[in-house]
């Protein structure tokens, strides 16, 4: 199986088509982190569209050695974070005018998190703060390896540990210990 | 409604697309404002370094010039045996007061600074023909090597202001600088320097005056003019004197000792 730093060399060398393997692979598991950040799947997807046009863009800046899927990531967790600087300043969209697309949000999710466990596990999620939300995110439903998590938040292994503990300790008040949501 | 992933692609690429547009439009103009601000700065330090250059490469010949005209007058000085010289001085220097050039000077007060050759004649003179010209029978002591003030820097300059242009100049501010600069260069690194000038309406109450550096001659600060046995005299001195210069001290006693010696010195033949 290709996976994505095939695809990019393979569109480095001229293969257009090769592009659409990486939008294929990524684009769902790289929009979900940003909604972890930015909370807003119109964002999200926003955003997402300019990690990809990074590599459109600027083809020499991955050195090919690391995973590319950490490669995307720390570029989406750039960009999240340059949108909430951005968004700060900026007005606000309505609540009414945004739930329209919290269809498109649940959509994404059922996408990406097929498990319903782990669908119990993303509702609770949630409750957690963002830091907590996202170091579970990358370990749990991105199976990425503490080191990998501490990279891609720019943490040191030492505070993603804390923040893990942390989030199991509240996870395990919210969801019993078949797995249901604590009420 | 998501996107689908062919959408979301020709988006990226859409994308793309514009932010290399901008990207090279900004280098653009980045290139053609930086291209601009060269340009701006080699005009400016062409416009400041240009005419400092071109008054420096001026001062040089004028420099040149006027020290191979002051070796020259050395030489001749040198040359000319005291018999020569006592022959005809009291009538050399009248003679150059009557020159069609000065009166020329005198009355054509717009003439350009080129056209006013006054000093040059007295540069020509040697010091017993410039003394013999005021009536004097010697330098005054103030110039004296032994006097310790005047002792290495020394420079003297005599020129007589009413018939060589220096009250002409008075309405033309460039022309009495140009005029003291080359003076002042004849000599050494001037110090303190005399002018003398024919005086015939009474003495006059000596003057002092501080002047600006900003508007006047850049190494002159001070100086004072008075008159005594028809003779005009403007002390000056330079702003770049040793430590132990006291102005006022060192100006009033040079103005005694000038004022002793045209009393002394100054012939009767003269001053009538």
């Amino acid at each position: 199986m290709e996976n994505g730093a095939t695809y990019y060399r393979r569109w480095l060398d001229g293969d257009e088509s090769a592009f659409a393997g990486i939008i294929e692979e990524y684009r769902d598991p790289v929009t979900f982190f940003i909604q972890r950040y930015v909370h807003d799947i119109c964002a999200a997807e926003d955003i997402a569209a300019d990690v990809f046009m990074y590599l459109v863009v600027h083809p020499r800046k991955y050195n090919f050695r690391d995973p590319f899927k950490t490669f995307l990531y720390v570029i989406a967790r750039s960009r999240a974070l340059d949108y909430l600087r951005k968004r700060k300043r900026a007005a606000q969209i309505p609540l009414d005018e945004a739930e329209p697309f919290l269809a498109d949000e649940t959509d994404l999710e059922e996408h990406v998190i097929r498990d319903d466990r782990k669908r119990r596990v993303n509702e609770a999620l949630k409750q957690l703060p963002e830091d907590q939300q996202l170091a579970v995110h990358l370990v749990y439903f991105e199976e990425y390896s503490y080191e990998d998590t501490a990279r891609i938040m720019k943490k040191n292994r030492k505070q993603v540990d804390n923040l893990l503990y942390r989030a199991k300790k509240t996870l395990r008040d919210l969801i019993g210990e078949e797995g249901e949501l604590a009420e | 409604m998501r996107m689908s992933n062919e959408d979301f692609q020709a988006e990226v690429f859409r994308r793309s697309a514009a932010y290399q547009r901008k990207q090279r439009s900004r280098i653009r103009i980045l290139t053609g404002a930086g291209a601009f601000a060269c340009c701006l700065c080699l005009t400016a330090a062409l416009g400041i370094f240009l005419p400092q250059l071109h008054a420096a490469k001026t001062f040089e010949n004028a420099t040149t010039d006027n020290m191979s005209q002051y070796k020259g007058e050395e030489e001749q000085a040198e040359e000319n045996t005291p018999e020569t010289l006592n022959d005809e001085p009291a009538d050399a220097a009248p003679d150059i007061a009557e020159t069609p050039e000065n009166s020329e000077a005198e009355d054509n007060t717009a003439e350009p600074a080129p056209e006013y050759d006054g000093p040059t004649v007295f540069v020509e003179k040697t010091d017993e023909e410039l003394l013999d010209y005021y009536g004097l029978d010697s330098l005054p002591a103030a110039f004296d090597e032994d006097i310790e003030l005047a002792s290495k820097e020394k420079f003297w300059a005599i020129y007589d202001q009413y018939q060589h242009g220096l009250t002409v100049a008075e309405d033309d501010p460039d022309t009495v600088t140009e005029d003291r600069n080359t003076w002042a260069y004849i000599g050494h690194m001037r110090f303190v320097y005399l002018t003398l000038f024919k005086w015939q309406y009474g003495d006059s109450e000596t003057q002092y005056d501080h002047k600006d550096k900003e508007s006047e001659y850049e190494s002159i600060t001070d100086y004072a003019l008075f008159t005594a046995n028809g003779i005009g005299v403007q002390i000056s001195y330079a702003s770049f004197k040793p430590e132990d210069f006291e102005d006022q001290k060192m100006i009033k006693k040079i103005e005694q000792e000038v004022r002793d010696y045209l009393n002394e010195h100054r012939t009767d033949s003269a001053e009538s």
